[in-house]
């Protein structure tokens, strides 16, 4: 198998993975009751009490931000890309990590239904495994 | 690994693992939340079952910030770029803290003063991390061939 095409699989899903966070990112940090419409139509996210979580949403979109610009530092700068991807890769995993062990708690308290939160975890399943696969195929050494 | 650029090191080094605790924090039982909350940031948390869930993946985001700078501190000059990205995170998040500022008081419970230290703290990071990521740009203009990564 040609190691480019994992390659260009993986600089898609960067890209499209760091689309998505510059633009929740932004919505969350500039507009989080928009940001919260969204987030219930995209994970079927619906809480009941708000307020508290309206003040995290803005520092979390400033963290999306952050990690939605490193993606596409990755993509711009090579030397920095396998860093980024191991980050990345870090962050896919927990939060894969984090919907499986607290699948309950998300039907229970945030309202999310089963189906969306498999189809979340396959999504993320699927991201995690192309910025590894790539990480392998190209021998990136984030500590190089 | 590059072994120069001390201060910037050690800087980022602290940036790192400050937020890996912090982020780890954020995933233990509500109970210790709310109190490593208290005590390091003065924040004092709502018994909000929806608002422990939605810090866990925030302490996620936090994480990879820490992991993000870890990296940087590990080799300055080849992810400069991830350096600069910082500064714009501490700068977006001084301009959260001071444009919620009566939202943070009021529904986190933060007293004014500890509100304000917290923003003097968070400018001074991005202040010193700026001008940090300022000298080292310096330095590589002056002598590409001392500063590669």
């Amino acid at each position: 198998m040609s190691l480019e095409i994992p390659h260009r699989l993986a600089t898609a899903y960067l890209a499209v993975l760091s689309t998505y966070h510059v633009a929740t990112g932004l919505v969350s940090f500039a507009a989080p009751e928009l940001a919260m419409k969204f987030y219930r139509g995209a994970y079927g996210c619906n809480p009941v009490e708000r307020r508290h979580l309206f003040i995290i949403l803005r520092p979390w979109g400033a963290l999306a931000v952050f990690a939605g610009l490193a993606g596409f530092v990755g993509l711009g700068v090579p030397p920095s890309r396998a860093g980024i991807e191991a980050a990345l890769l870090v962050l896919l995993v927990m939060r894969i990590a984090y919907r499986i062990g607290l699948r309950n708690e998300l039907r229970e308290i945030s309202g999310i239904p089963p189906r969306n939160n498999l189809i979340n975890v396959s999504l993320l399943v699927f991201g995690s495994g192309l910025l590894g696969l790539d990480l392998l195929l190209q021998r990136f050494n984030p500590f190089a | 690994m590059n072994n120069k650029h001390t201060a910037l090191r050690g800087l980022l080094w602290f940036i790192c693992l400050y937020h890996v605790v912090l982020g780890l924090c954020a995933n233990l039982p509500p109970a210790q939340v709310q109190s490593v909350a208290t005590s390091l940031l003065g924040l004092h948390l709502p018994p909000d079952p929806a608002l422990f869930q939605i810090l866990k993946p925030f302490g996620v985001y936090v994480m990879v910030f820490g992991v993000a700078m870890g990296i940087a501190a590990w080799n300055p000059v080849k992810n400069r770029a991830l350096i600069s990205l910082g500064v714009v995170l501490f700068g977006l998040r001084l301009l959260q803290r001071l444009t919620d500022l009566d939202g943070v008081q009021q529904n986190l419970g933060v007293a004014s003063g500890r509100n304000w230290a917290t923003i003097v703290t968070v400018a001074a990071f991005a202040l010193l991390l700026a001008v940090l990521r300022w000298k080292l740009h310096r330095e590589m203009q002056a002598s590409p061939a001392t500063t590669q990564a």
